[in-house]
């Protein structure tokens, strides 16, 4: 009995401290070429579902979406960047290691 | 992106759309609508809620006449300009900050000092340029509604449309009305006069090749109902009728790339018309004018440049005031000019430009030759000094005009202007310290005004007269202002100023401090934007320091009319905007500190007597004002 208990609770709590924050980078097309180019992209892509963070990188020119998997998805971020003109190709997608980090 | 503005300065790129400091080698700021958005800003009047540089004078609680002071000086000596051509003068001068609807902005850059000679003589303590919404931006319908507790109401719209691939429009409408008529004193007065106001402009943009053209039209009507409540035995009206049709065009033509060599000719002209009744007295004022300037700019090589220009102005205006005659006046004033600019860009370290213009004025019968030299060093990576040193002018070619807002006065007015001539000079440093994670901007500067011919409005002298006459002996201004601005996170920001005026000027032979002037001005704005800035929350404290007030008579009673100085207050305002994708809330308040000038209005009982006097204003007529608004960005 006790070791079902113990299983369930690390069953639980496994499921709480699962994140669904993830990261997706991408690669704009066509590329930014200033702040501008970098506000349009932050100023729409924060009302998309689930998004809580946007950064951008004219350097890189990369842009690091942190969304909530729960709410949205790749397609569904893709799909509102080349709502706003620009296609994207995928560099990474992947879990946040701390929820903390990305609640802002 | 890239911008360019003609006849001004080639304009910045890569710049946030907030609070910036302004490129080139002016010192000033530029106020983006991120910036604006963070207070009511109605109109321009309202935009500087932020600023610790520029005052804006609070209502006159009789025609409500507002009007912008920099460097602790009023606002005629800073050059208003919209887009780069002359935006208010005359008649238009007291009302002129309400003419530019908030919504309609863009941006606004205010450079203090002797500011670049391309645009006139006229700017003294500064410059001030108001830049619309642009007829090639992206296209969209913005609409913004407004209405607060004093109901007042308002409405805007700017619909933008590309027409092929050259040409593209602006519709720009404003629609206000203030159906309050508010009486917080319990006086018996309007606190401030009910306003309506249609405000309509078209601004079209052509580009093709090295050829841009900009050209609108425009129209505003506004009526303004003030004075006694209709509830006293033969009330003392106030009434404003005011009507300005005006047309631009600039049109500019690149000749060299390589060499930035380009031509433009600028030229608006506008019709201003005001019918006033002021209790007892009737005064109507008419103005025609119309101002042009052809340019030419040439880059010699990276280092060494040259602006050169000629213009024209010519102002035709009528007065007539009744009492109990009627008196009319006639002036006309035709005004040709020209100018040269040199700058000397040897490295993006130093910058210095050095600016002449010559310009005649028919009127006086006179030639001004305004010298300005600037200076810009960027010592370290971390600290930037500018310099400005300069004269400006001032041709007011009116007769009541300028000062009609006076007439609500008891006093007998008395009028006698003459053209304005001041030296101002001034230096600026800018500091980035590394703190933390974020640098701490820092800056600290100090000018000094000093007039040779000013038009000293004195209420000192007499009190049966309000008399505006050349200064006879000195008048000046010295202010030092420090402000620190520190990013303490992504999201917040924190600023806060503190400016110290010492302003003097002779009345009557004897050297006092100008009336109704604040002798210092401390400010703290917070600005917090968490959630991607899906909301942004708003605080502005700011706190108004004393002054002088004219020199009090006594009554019949041996009491003295009015105190000698008036006292220091603080104000409060706050807002809060949610953002959505397609629109944006708004919900503020303003003075919540509820601080109202005592008696604002002095003999207010008696308006038909010459001890009545609503005009020395120095603080809040109102009490708190709650607002709320919405923005709408429809694609």
């Amino acid at each position: 009995m006790k070791t079902k208990l113990l299983v369930i609770f690390m069953a639980l709590m496994t499921a709480i401290g699962a994140s669904s924050l993830r990261i997706l980078v991408v690669t704009p097309t066509p590329a930014m070429h200033c702040e501008n180019c970098e506000n349009k992209i932050k100023s729409n892509m924060r009302f998309e579902k689930g998004v809580k963070k946007v950064e951008t990188s004219l350097e890189r020119q990369e842009v690091a979406i942190t969304y909530d998997a729960k709410k949205n998805n790749v397609e569904g971020l893709q799909a509102a960047m080349k709502k706003i003109g620009y296609d994207t190709k995928v560099v990474s997608d992947t879990e946040l290691k701390s929820n903390k980090k990305a609640k802002k | 992106m890239q911008s360019a503005t003609l006849g001004t300065v080639t304009v910045k790129s890569h710049r946030a759309p907030g609070r910036s400091r302004m490129g080139g080698v002016e010192n000033g700021v530029n106020l983006g609508q991120t910036e604006l958005f963070r207070a009511a800003c109605c109109n321009l009047g309202e935009s500087f809620v932020n600023s610790a540089s520029v005052d804006v004078n609070y209502n006159d609680a009789a025609v409500g006449a507002r009007q912008i002071k920099l460097l602790g000086l009023s606002g005629q000596y800073v050059q208003m300009l919209n887009e780069g051509l002359p935006s208010s003068l005359g008649a238009s001068l007291p009302y002129a900050l309400g003419y530019v609807p908030g919504a309609w902005m863009k941006s606004i850059s205010v450079s203090k000092g002797a500011s670049s000679v391309k645009n006139g003589p006229q700017s003294i303590t500064g410059q001030i340029n108001v830049e619309y919404l642009k007829p090639d931006d992206d296209p969209s319908v913005q609409v913004n509604l407004y209405g607060d507790s004093r109901l007042k109401t308002e409405a805007n719209a700017a619909i933008n449309r590309h027409l092929g691939k050259n040409l593209s429009t602006i519709l720009l409408a404003h629609y206000e009305h203030d159906f309050g008529h508010h009486d917080d004193d319990g006086d018996l007065w309007h606190d401030s006069p009910a306003i309506r106001q249609l405000n309509l402009q078209n601004r079209w943009k052509y580009a093709k090749g090295r050829y841009i053209m900009h050209a609108g039209i425009g129209y505003l009507q506004e009526q303004r109902e003030g004075g006694q409540m209709l509830t006293v035995a033969n009330p003392f009206r106030v009434l404003l009728d005011a009507q300005r049709g005006e047309a631009y065009m600039k049109h500019a033509y690149l000749l060299n790339r390589e060499h930035n060599t380009n031509v433009a000719f600028l030229a608006n002209a506008y019709y201003y018309s005001l019918d006033g009744t002021f209790g007892p007295k009737v005064f109507s004022s008419d103005h025609l004018s119309f101002t042009s300037r052809l340019v030419l700019e040439h880059d010699f090589d990276e280092d060494h440049s040259l602006s050169t220009g000629l213009s024209f102005n010519c102002d035709r205006l009528d007065e007539s005031l009744l009492r109990t005659t009627a008196l009319n006046w006639q002036t006309r004033d035709y005004a040709p000019g020209f100018y040269a600019q040199y700058t000397y860009m040897p490295s993006y370290k130093l910058t210095a430009m050095a600016g002449l213009r010559t310009d005649y004025s028919s009127l006086y019968e006179r030639t001004f030759i305004t010298p300005r030299l600037h200076l810009k060093w960027t010592l370290t990576d971390w600290m930037t000094v500018c310099l400005s040193s300069g004269k400006g002018f001032r041709t007011p070619f009116c007769y009541f005009t300028e000062y009609h807002y006076l007439l609500a006065s008891g006093r007998q007015l008395q009028p006698d202007a003459t053209f304005e001539e001041a030296w101002n000079s001034g230096i600026s440093m800018d500091f980035y310290v590394p703190l933390g994670k974020k640098k701490l901007k820092l800056n600290a500067e100090y000018y000094y005004t000093d007039f040779i011919h000013q038009n000293v409005v004195d209420y000192d002298a007499d009190p049966t007269r309000i008399i505006i006459h050349d200064l006879t002996g000195s008048s000046f201004s010295h202010t030092v202002e420090v402000d620190a601005s520190y990013d303490f996170s992504d999201e917040l920001n924190i600023l806060s100023a503190f400016r110290y005026n010492y302003v003097r000027c002779t009345y009557g032979g004897q050297l006092l401090e100008k009336p109704l002037t604040s002798r210092y001005k401390g400010l703290v704005t917070l600005n917090w934007k968490p959630m991607m800035a899906l909301w942004q929350f708003d605080v502005t404290l700011s706190l108004n320091g004393g002054g002088r007030m004219p020199t009090p008579y006594l009554l019949v009673d041996g009491t003295p009319s009015w105190s000698t100085e008036f006292p220091a207050f603080l104000q409060l305002s706050a807002q809060v905007t949610r953002e959505f994708r397609h629109f944006s809330l708004y919900v503020g308040g303003e003075n919540l500190t509820n601080y109202r000038q005592p008696h604002p209005i002095i003999n207010a009982a008696n308006p038909w007597v010459s001890d009545f006097e609503p005009t020395l204003i120095w603080g809040p007529v109102h009490g708190i004002m709650a607002y709320a608004g919405i923005r709408m960005n429809l694609k």
